[in-house]
């Protein structure tokens, strides 16, 4: 543990008053106990920062920050750790604060060496920006500088260049605050002093990229995005990680169509601006060359490529063949809402199966659906966490960070089982029975345990108590309690428990389940016993039947009977799911990649993958978030839902949900859970929330929007200006020469950064992609970011470029079936 | 044996036979003090008399004692403790040193006393980790305390219980600064900590925490014992009492004494304490609080009384009472590099300002120094100084600082020439004229 306790209180403690003072003679009120920093940037008075990261304590050790406060001893403070005061003066520019600032940078910059041409940060770079706009216009710095081993692979992913580093100790801090781990450490002292992992070890972190999209500066870089790309080049989209059922907001970088990265995209109700590895390099599937990039019909016992048109044919036959009960649809977690929605039209609506479902664990039991009311963010606010027979570090990775949040709060862990959280935990108990017989058995009167920072058992060495009764006593503190359990293992007496405590939302029960959308398309109705957002199949058959013109509303086979060696079907639609230990007659598979099963099919119909298409998934806590299209699909590959549409109209029906935005309003109309929005209520918000309904009650709607935070982590809006048609401007052209800059003469030193680039090779535009809806040619430009959200909330100060903000037009969302065109 | 015109207080004792032992220690009359505190006075009653002797933080910063105790609060229902601040590294300073070695029952005497009136039950000593000798006589006093049931529970018979942890130092001079101590003391990397929150409030594992130097403690029992109000008598109206100071540098009788505050200048202590100059030689420079403390030259500052407000109206410093004097043949540029470099290799690199400027300060120097200097270097360092002066995280940064700026005040001269004929101006570094 490097930082020292006691930690600033993340959420202040007790009264918040406010407080008025004025930075550069503007007055602003604020809650006690924020930063200068924080209150300035509510100004939109930019002060720089390195070593302040808003989800990280404040350490103030890099001083870049420095302001001068009147009548004060120290007159230079640094804002990022002073807490502002009632009738505080604050002056960032007065000559005092420039010049210290001025002063502060060029020491900096004494042992940074001027490698920006080679370096990966360059264009994103805080000391890069802050030095062009605060700094010395040059060094007096004539002696050795310090050196060290050029790059160092530190770990799986990350590389570590120790001359670059300025030693903010973003990176130490995230290890030791928020990861919990012995990630990073300082090696030696003064200036020899380094970051690395502690001697003898590599950094193993399933959070290691972190760090990387922390550092201000260039000093640590990952393996997959290194000497990749400019960061003038990418093309940002706001999008969902679809590796878990979290639902981590990301933005997807993309160069020439491809991804280059993906990065963290803070949503506090989410992620809280942090990635795990698996989802942030997780995109290299996305232009894999096995992924399906045409139709494959099955002739004469092979699988031959085939025209979309031959393909539909031969899958609305196949499936029109068999009587409606002998024909099922299984989809895997992958699938969008607005994927899984026609699948159960299709099935319900079309061809009057009742026989379909997703890979399910406990989410109902005996007919009726558990009643999960907590939310992510509930565990923050938590006072005990119990962690049931799941392992969270394994499945949902971000899962295990939020509950770190809740223990480094107030929270005490309960663990029930061994699982990664166990060192971390206050109490370990054997069984969720024990445990609720202890509760069961404690005096109603309890005292309330001293609240005083105790050595917690990360801190003191591990040790644990099996105490059962004081582990009891901490679910009687409050009622703020959340269990965290997954669908896999079984959970008896948990929501006896949870009734006893009286939990209320946001706090409860947290299921963990694997797939990414495995709670939207449970919603969407793909299940065998229940019509879409839980309804009774009996009760919801008036109002499909009216919409969709007719709905079996019998219960159908379920996920283990179709998947099993028993299987009854005759015909089955897949859609990304890879088991099946008994092959139907006719098989239809709708995947990324050719499986195993995908291999035995009769008809493969290539998807698209999330990147590929605007759509919809909803998390684990019951958020629904939209991903944006940032790349074309790949070859001839469809969004799910457009593969379905079209199998609906080979199978003879004409649907007028024929695009995205006209299902996702469609599930708004009809299914209780969602409410009637469209894709726009997602332009401003980046995330919004449907939270479970209060009273934890399943199946009254959770369509009111107000009073529910909502984030707005993105300020670019995730679709382009209304008319400008479908155009992408392409910067590194523009400065490649293809055309005249768009400055002309001479450069503000703000756009200094852009004139790296004329090092740069021409790059000739990529050649069309087929089937490719986006075209190239420049476009309007959108104004620069104004200096507020210069730079971006999290993940490393002046994150957004001075260049002109690349618009794109996106198509996909308002554009409606065509015929394919066949290759 | 005594200086005859030492005033001893604190080192009253020093010279007893085996008066680190506890039997001689309490033959004499040790712990009796403590002992009828506890009896006799409440807690908030002590910290009034340490209020009323007037007695100062011998550490450096000089802040009242009593004051500091009476800003823990008493109602937060955490455990309070005592860091007993035994980590001396600032160069000159070895006062601490000799108490431990020599009376290290007057210190855990004093520890009982300000435990007591604060209601701490625990006591944490951090000494610095080359002091062996110093921790093995603490060690010993400290075994022997308990097993005399000073230290435990039911001290003298009241409700009062204390322990004492006695912990040593890797190494490092950063530790010293209390925060940092504190970090330290944790288990973590000795790094100064943000405040606030004041270590009063929220100190050693987030406990109200109070941090005393080992002077200080050690002085409480002769206070007790001679009354506060004698003891307040003695030295200023504002420096009250009596205090160490470790005489140093080119004098011939370099050691600790005991001196009441406000009493002695700079010339008297060098010539009646310190035996004079060695070789007969000129005073050029003193630093009057160790190396954190501005210089100050005889020729200007002789007369200066040691106490802190007379030192600090001389633009310096008392500090922790390390006096180290310089002669004449002492190069300034020289002793400054040395005193620069001490800086730069302790910094401990958590704040940029003081970890990169430590070391371009002390390549400058040494370019200075090595004949490679540049007039326009001068001005430079100036700026430098005033980039890291007041934006540094702890004052090691404002200390860094401090011996080129004090020292070009008084002998930019020295620079510039060591610039121009790339050679010292005083001492065996000067260049010989031709002939001689």
């Amino acid at each position: 543990m490097l930082q020292s306790r006691p930690r600033r209180q993340e959420n202040g403690g007790g009264l918040m008053s406010d407080v008025t003072l004025t930075i550069d003679g503007q007055p602003v009120t604020v809650a006690k106990g924020t930063l200068i920093v924080e209150a300035a940037r509510k100004l939109g008075i930019e002060i720089p920062v390195y070593c302040y990261h808003p989800k990280l304590a404040p350490v103030g050790a890099c001083r870049v920050c420095v302001v001068d406060v009147e009548n004060q001893r120290r007159p230079i403070m640094p804002a990022c750790a002073t807490e502002v005061m009632e009738g505080m003066v604050v002056h960032t520019r007065n000559a005092a604060a420039t010049r210290a600032r001025e002063g502060v940078i060029e020491l900096l910059l004494i042992n940074h060496p001027l490698d920006c041409p080679v370096c990966d940060r360059a264009g994103e770079c805080d000391l890069q920006d802050f030095t062009l706009r605060y700094g010395h216009g040059q060094s007096r710095f004539t002696e050795t500088k310090r050196h060290f081993e050029k790059s160092k692979q530190i770990g799986k992913e990350v590389i570590l260049d120790r001359e670059r580093c300025i030693m903010c100790m973003r990176c130490v801090r995230f290890c030791d605050e928020v990861a919990m781990e012995e990630g990073l450490t300082i090696i030696e002292r003064g200036t020899k002093s380094e970051i690395g992992p502690f001697p003898g070890r590599s950094f193993d972190s399933q959070f290691s990229g972190n760090t990387v999209e922390i550092c201000p500066v260039g000093a640590l870089t990952s393996r997959s995005y290194r000497f990749k790309s400019r960061p003038w080049e990418l093309q940002n989209y706001a999008s969902v990680c679809n590796g878990c059922a979290t639902g981590c907001n990301l933005t997807v970088d993309v160069r020439y169509y491809e991804v280059a990265r993906f990065r963290s995209r803070c949503n506090d109700a989410i992620d809280d601006g942090w990635l795990c590895d698996r989802g942030r390099y997780g995109y290299k599937f996305i232009s894999s060359p096995e992924r399906l990039k045409k139709p494959l019909v099955r002739k004469d016992g092979q699988l031959v490529e085939a025209t979309w048109a031959e393909a539909l044919e031969v899958a609305a036959a196949g499936l029109k063949k068999f009587p409606a009960d002998k024909v099922g649809a299984v989809a895997g977690p992958r699938l969008s809402n607005e994927g899984g929605w026609l699948l159960t039209r299709l099935m319900r609506g079309l061809l009057g199966s009742p026989n379909l479902d997703h890979r399910r664990g406990l989410a109902f039991r005996e007919g009726e659906p558990l009643k999960l009311t907590a939310k992510i963010e509930g565990l923050d606010t938590a006072t005990a966490i119990v962690v049931v027979g799941c392992d969270p570090t394994r499945t949902n990775p971000g899962i295990d960070l939020r509950i770190k949040k809740g223990l480094r709060r107030q929270a005490e862990l309960i663990c029930i089982g061994e699982n990664g959280l166990s060192g971390y935990a206050d109490y370990r108990v054997g069984s969720l029975a024990e445990l609720s017989e202890a509760y069961a058995n404690l005096p109603e009167e309890e005292k309330k345990g001293l609240n005083y920072p105790r050595p917690r058992p990360w801190e003191a060495g591990g040790s644990t108590s099996t105490d059962l009764e004081k582990a009891a006593k901490v679910l009687k503190k409050s009622n703020r309690v959340v269990f965290v359990f997954s669908e896999d293992h079984p959970v008896e007496g948990l929501e006896a428990l949870a009734e006893q405590i009286g939990v209320e939302a946001p706090h409860g029960l947290l299921m963990l389940v694997a797939g990414a959308n495995s709670v939207g398309l449970r919603e969407m109705g793909v299940l065998p016993v229940f019509a879409p957002g839980w309804q009774k199949l009996a009760e919801a058959k008036e109002a499909y039947s009216t919409a969709w013109g007719a709905f079996a509303s019998g219960e159908g086979a379920d996920y283990a009977a179709m998947t099993g060696s028993s299987n009854p079907l005759q015909a089955m639609v897949l859609v990304a799911e890879d088991k099946l230990e008994k092959k139907p007659e006719f098989l239809v598979v709708l995947d990324l990649f050719s499986s195993a099963i995908a291999k035995q099919a009769d008809v493969v119909l290539p998807a698209s993958s999330f990147v590929e298409q605007v759509m919809t998934m909803t998390n684990l806590d019951g958020t629904v978030q939209l991903c944006r299209q940032a790349l074309p699909p790949l070859g001839e590959s469809l969004p799910d839902w457009q593969i379905l549409y079209r199998l609906a109209e080979k199978l003879g029906q004409k649907w007028d949900t024929d695009t995205a935005a006209k299902i996702f309003a469609q599930i708004g109309s009809l299914n209780p859970l969602y409410p009637a929005a469209s894709y726009n209520d997602f332009q401003t918000e980046a995330a919004v929330h449907w939270s479970y309904p209060q009273q934890g009650k399943i199946g009254t709607p959770r369509a009111d929007l107000s009073g529910i935070p909502v984030h707005r982590p993105d300020a670019a809006p995730w679709m382009g200006a209304p008319d400008t048609g479908s155009k992408v401007e392409r910067v590194s052209r523009l400065l490649a020469g293809d055309q005249p800059p768009a400055v002309p003469g001479q450069l503000d030193p703000r756009q200094m950064a852009t004139r790296l680039s004329l090092v740069l090779p021409v790059v000739q535009d990529p050649p069309p992609v087929p089937g490719s809806r986006i075209t190239a040619s420049a476009g309007p430009q959108a104004p620069g970011p104004s200096p507020a959200n210069r730079y971006h909330a999290i993940g490393g100060g002046a994150r957004e470029l001075p260049l002109p903000a690349v618009q794109i037009k996106q198509t996909e969302a308002e554009q409606p079936v065509q015929e394919v065109t066949e290759a | 044996m005594p200086h005859p015109q030492e005033k001893r207080i604190l080192f009253g004792w020093r010279d007893i036979k085996d008066i680190g032992s506890l039997k001689v220690y309490r033959e004499k009359g040790g712990y009796d003090a403590w002992l009828k505190l506890l009896k006799e006075k409440q807690p908030a009653e002590v910290i009034e008399l340490t209020k009323a002797s007037g007695l100062r933080g011998r550490g450096g910063a000089g802040f009242p004692t009593g004051m500091k105790w009476s800003f823990v609060p008493n109602n937060l229902g955490k455990p309070k403790y005592l860091c007993v601040n035994c980590d001396e590294s600032e160069p000159g300073t070895c006062k601490d040193r000799e108490i431990v070695e020599h009376i290290p029952h007057q210190l855990l005497e004093g520890i009982g006393i300000a435990c007591y009136a604060v209601g701490i039950q625990k006591a944490f000593i951090y000494i610095r980790g080359e002091m062996y000798e110093g921790y093995l006589s603490l060690k010993k006093a400290i075994e022997e305390a308990y097993a005399a049931g000073l230290f435990g529970k039911k001290i003298g018979g009241s409700d009062f219980e204390c322990d004492i942890v006695l912990h040593r130092g890797a190494g490092a001079y950063i530790c010293g600064e209390e925060s940092a101590l504190l970090s330290s003391l944790e288990g973590e990397r000795g790094f100064p900590r943000l405040k606030p929150p004041f270590p009063a409030v929220s100190g050693l594992y987030a406990c109200p925490t109070v941090i005393n130097n080992v002077e200080t403690l050690a002085t409480l029992p002769p206070i007790f014992r001679m009354g506060v109000e004698e003891y307040a008598k003695l030295g200023t109206d504002k420096s009250k009492g009596t205090r160490m100071v470790s005489l140093s540098g080119h004098v011939n009788n370099p050691s600790n004494f005991e001196i009441e505050l406000g009493k002695v200048n700079f010339k008297q202590l060098i010539e009646d304490f310190g035996g004079g100059m060695r070789h007969g030689k000129k005073c050029k420079a003193i630093i009057p609080g160790g190396a954190s403390a501005p210089w100050l030259t005889m020729e200007q500052h002789g007369e200066v009384t040691l106490d802190f407000e007379a030192i600090a109206a001389a633009r310096s410093m008392a500090g922790s009472g390390a006096i180290v004097v310089m002669d004449e043949d002492t190069c300034a540029v020289g002793a400054a590099l040395n005193l620069v470099e001490f800086f730069h290799e302790e910094s401990c690199g958590k704040c940029s300002p003081c970890r990169e400027g430590t070391q371009w300060l002390t390549q400058i120097l040494h370019r200075i120094e090595h004949g490679q200097g540049k007039m326009e270097d001068l001005k430079l360092l100036d700026e430098i100084c005033e980039s890291m002066l007041g934006k540094t995280f702890c004052p090691l940064g404002d200390s860094a600082t401090v011996p080129v700026s004090s020292s070009m005040r008084y002998f930019r001269d020295e620079y510039e020439h060591h610039i121009k004929e790339k050679c010292c101006k005083v001492g065996p570094g000067a260049k010989k004229t031709a002939g001689v």
